[in-house]
């Protein structure tokens, strides 16, 4: 048993070792944006056109980063025609792997700002783009732990690798084309309906996702819990709480640590470079239903936050169907509605 | 939980070092396998782990009542009540609906129109496999045949034990269930030929079924927009995803038994190198087409009675197998093809001419060979098409499209990397053939570090393949 172990293990070494030499390979930007196109990730080429194409858009720019909640919600082009000078470089999907990315290109574009995306509660996996954009090496630089996560990335890097060697045997047919917008945001037209949107039972069920989601400010106890202690319910909130914190915050398991980690690098990144590093919090359908029942509205303090993090004290100004594509992504008058609010209460200050 | 996934890749190292290392006696190994084949099937769905504990208990119940009663006619009802309930979960799971809608069809033809609405019924995953398990148990322990389980766990193990729970192999009850009561040994051996299995089991799947699944999806999900030539491929590609998939699911299921010290029958003894269709079935899905001849086709009086009863005997055995598979006419329309091709061989009685494999002792096939086995592997791909196609104009659509003058254009698709990887494969199973599975032998008596290299270009394959993870096809039956 033990030899047949042995071999196991050195095999998998093996097999391990070699991936990540594999997946050493650095890709080119020309293989990113063929790979991203056509894709939910399009913005990628964008992006990567502003870096290399349109450097002075990005100097003494604020520059927004995260997921589709910012690249649908935050306006560049309203930021802009007031006299903000902002990109939006938002890309669909969690994961401040990808901000970091992207952070460390544009760094030395001296940008005024950097707006990571503030989510309401921690990131907990890699970005999907991830095993795209980062050789091992430079996801572990930048504060990725050894984990279930990095396991299933290296592989999916491995095969990136194979097929980006053979993008480059055919590469002169290729023609790479870029996505020509001026702006980053990207709307969203189709909207909620008003069913959807006022029904009671959808309301009742945002507030039920808010209370969810608020339990860690009370005790892991629901409101019912509170007004009702028993020896069962004070069971059931230890087991939210040692889920919580064993399970959704274990770095073995998701990716939480790590994706503090990132957080972290950016902040001492933009220090370094005298850039002013901030985090935005976006708005979710839930969050106007419990500002307009008068529940204040929170996000989850974790230990990476930055030490300014712009969020509105009420979004109930966004309390129309034709704001919301979904309860989470703003439609385009959503964003243009938001954004001047953001505008006025946030940056005019 | 699929074989495929991360989860199974966690899921196997702590059940095996468990195992091996926590639980010492037979019992508490039973016991732990039970407990990882409920977990295993309750990944998918934890409420059809009812419908699992519920045929155990019928059928292990029956099973001693069979082994205590003598009266022959209380034994054939005991015998039927374990048929009606079995046949009963899978016909109202399966088949439901089908019958059904073919029902209010029969009758509107008529003029009488009915108003019966279909339910929503979620097929349990495996369920076809588990009852025929079950099924053959109760059978054979009223044929006498068999000795009733000595124990409820070492019976509840067999029906659900994990690596061949919900595609197969479908055991025999005289060949697995007396394996839960011999202690086992660890075998490096049986291990390590195990792993390599395994290792080949999901190169087939993830390498050679994944990808060809891209391209015949494409093609059978759009077939109008297709050249003939490309529908051919489309063909021949869901002949090889077909193979991959369910071939590389039991090569899997077999490897994990053996790393527990179990042995589970073969299920492919490679197929498409078949001289004739009666070959093909003795190599195709080995596990059913015997379970098939053992409880349906000997019963019934198999090849012993007159022409016309042959020719009844066959029909049915094909068509019940092409129902097996699902509830939809193109399955029965599969068997019907496949029971034409076999009937001439019965009854010219060369139906088993071919009994070893082609070209066994030597490299290459003689002509003659290698003419049957295309023309084997032609008609097999052609009764493909029916089983993968959507329903049977669909089928009949697909097949006008071949038989076009499109079919001599240049096909739309071509995808070369994937016929590299067709052709390695052909190779490599060619040169295993006389083997129990593909890489039995391959580089076995090799330098360590050539049959390391071998094992790690596999792994760079099925990592260079991987997509998201893919269903085997055979869990939807």
């Amino acid at each position: 048993m033990k030899t047949f172990l042995l071999k196991l293990v050195i095999f998998s070494i093996l097999v391990f070792a070699f991936c990540f030499a594999l997946s050493e390979l650095q890709f080119s930007d020309d293989f990113l944006i063929e790979k991203t196109k056509e894709t939910a990730y399009e913005k990628v080429g964008w992006n990567i056109n502003m870096i290399q194409n349109h450097k002075d858009e990005i100097k003494n720019s604020r520059v927004y980063f995260g997921s589709s909640y910012v690249l649908n919600g935050v306006n560049d082009s309203i930021l802009n025609s007031k006299g903000i000078k902002s990109v939006n470089l938002a890309i669909k999907h969690n994961g401040n792997d990808l901000s970091l990315y992207f952070l460390k290109r544009i760094i030395p574009l001296q940008p005024k700002e950097v707006i990571f995306l503030k989510g309401k509660t921690a990131f907990r996996n890699l970005h999907k783009l991830a095993p795209l954009l980062y050789s091992p090496s430079n996801l572990i630089a930048d504060g990725q732990n050894f984990n279930l996560t990095f396991v299933s990335y290296l592989f999916k890097r491995t095969k990136l690798s194979l097929e980006y060697i053979y993008f480059t045997i055919n590469q002169k047919e290729k023609e790479v084309s870029i996505d020509k917008n001026k702006f980053g945001i990207r709307y969203e037209e189709s909207f909620l309906s008003e069913n959807d949107f006022y029904d009671k039972e959808k309301i009742k069920e945002l507030q039920k996702e808010e209370e969810n989601f608020n339990l860690y400010r009370t005790n892991f106890l629901y409101k019912k819990e509170i007004a009702k202690p028993s020896f069962l319910n004070q069971i059931m909130a230890i087991k939210r709480e040692w889920t919580l914190k064993y399970y959704s915050q274990n770095d073995l398991v998701t990716n939480f640590k790590s994706q503090e980690h990132f957080i972290k690098k950016a902040k001492d990144i933009c220090e370094n470079n005298g850039v002013l590093f901030t985090q935005l919090y976006m708005p979710v359908v839930s969050d106007v239903v419990s500002d307009l029942s008068g529940e204040q509205t929170f996000y989850m303090p974790l230990e990476s936050d930055a030490a300014t993090i712009y969020y509105l004290k009420d979004y109930s100004f966004l309390n129309d169907n034709t704001f919301w594509t979904d309860k989470h992504h703003l439609t385009k008058k959503g964003s243009i509605s938001f954004t001047n609010e953001f505008i006025n209460k946030n940056l005019s200050k | 939980m699929l074989f495929n996934s991360i989860d199974f890749a966690i899921f196997l190292p702590i059940v095996f070092l468990l195992y091996w290392f926590v639980t010492k006696s037979i019992k508490k190994q039973n016991i732990l396998l039970l407990v990882a084949s409920y977990v295993f099937y309750g990944w998918w769905d934890w409420r059809f782990l009812s419908l699992i504990l519920f045929s155990t208990l019928v059928d292990y119940t029956i099973g001693v009542l069979l082994s205590k009663q003598e009266n022959e006619r209380k034994r054939k009802y005991l015998l039927f009540t374990s048929l009606i309930v079995n046949l009963g979960l899978l016909g109202f799971f399966k088949y439901y609906n089908f019958f059904l809608d073919n029902f209010i069809s029969a009758f509107s033809f008529f003029g009488v129109d009915f108003n019966v609405s279909t339910l929503k019924i979620i097929l349990p995953v495996g369920i076809s496999f588990y009852t025929f398990q079950t099924l053959s148990y109760t059978i054979d322990v009223y044929k006498r045949n068999l000795e009733p389980a000595k124990d409820f766990i070492s019976f509840a193990t067999f029906v659900s034990f994990f690596p061949q729970l919900v595609a197969g192999p479908i055991e025999r009850a005289s060949n697995l269930l007396p394996q839960f009561y011999k202690d086992r040994v660890f075998d490096r051996g049986k291990a390590i030929d195990g792993l390599r299995q395994i290792l080949w089991g999901l190169f087939k799947k993830i390498v050679i079924a994944d990808q060809c699944a891209e391209y015949a999806n494409l093609i059978f999900n759009d077939s109008g927009s297709y050249s003939g030539s490309s529908l051919v491929l489309g063909a021949l590609f869901f002949t090889f995803q077909i193979y991959g998939d369910f071939s590389g699911y039991s090569d899997i299921a077999i490897g994990v038994s053996r790393l527990f010290g179990f042995n589970l029958m073969r299920n492919f003894a490679f197929p498409y190198f078949s001289r004739d269709i009666a070959e093909f079935w003795r190599r195709w899905h080995i596990s059913l087409s015997t379970w098939f001849r053992d409880y349906l086709y000997i019963p019934l009086g198999g090849s012993k009675g007159g022409t016309w009863m042959k020719v009844r005997n066959t029909f049915i055995i094909f068509l019940v197998s092409g129902f097996w598979h699902g509830a939809n006419w193109t399955f029965v329309i599969w068997g019907a093809l496949n029971a034409i091709y076999f009937l001439p061989l019965l009854l010219l009685k060369k139906n088993r001419q071919n009994i070893g494999i082609i070209a066994g002792d030597s490299f290459l096939p003689s002509s003659r060979e290698l003419f049957q086995m295309i023309l084997t592997f032609i008609l097999t791909v052609f009764s493909w098409i029916f089983f993968r196609a959507n329903n049977v104009s669909h089928a009949i659509n697909y097949i006008k499209g071949i038989f076009s003058k499109s079919l001599f254009e240049k096909p739309e698709l071509f995808p070369v990397e994937l016929f590299a990887f067709l052709f390695i494969f052909l190779i490599i199973e060619w040169f295993g053939k006389n083997n129990e599975y593909g890489i039995e032998k391959t580089f076995v008596t090799k330098p360590i570090l050539i049959k390391w290299a071998f094992y790690l270009f596999l792994v760079i394959c099925i990592i260079g393949n991987i997509s998201n993870e893919q269903d085997f096809i055979y869990f939807q039956f």
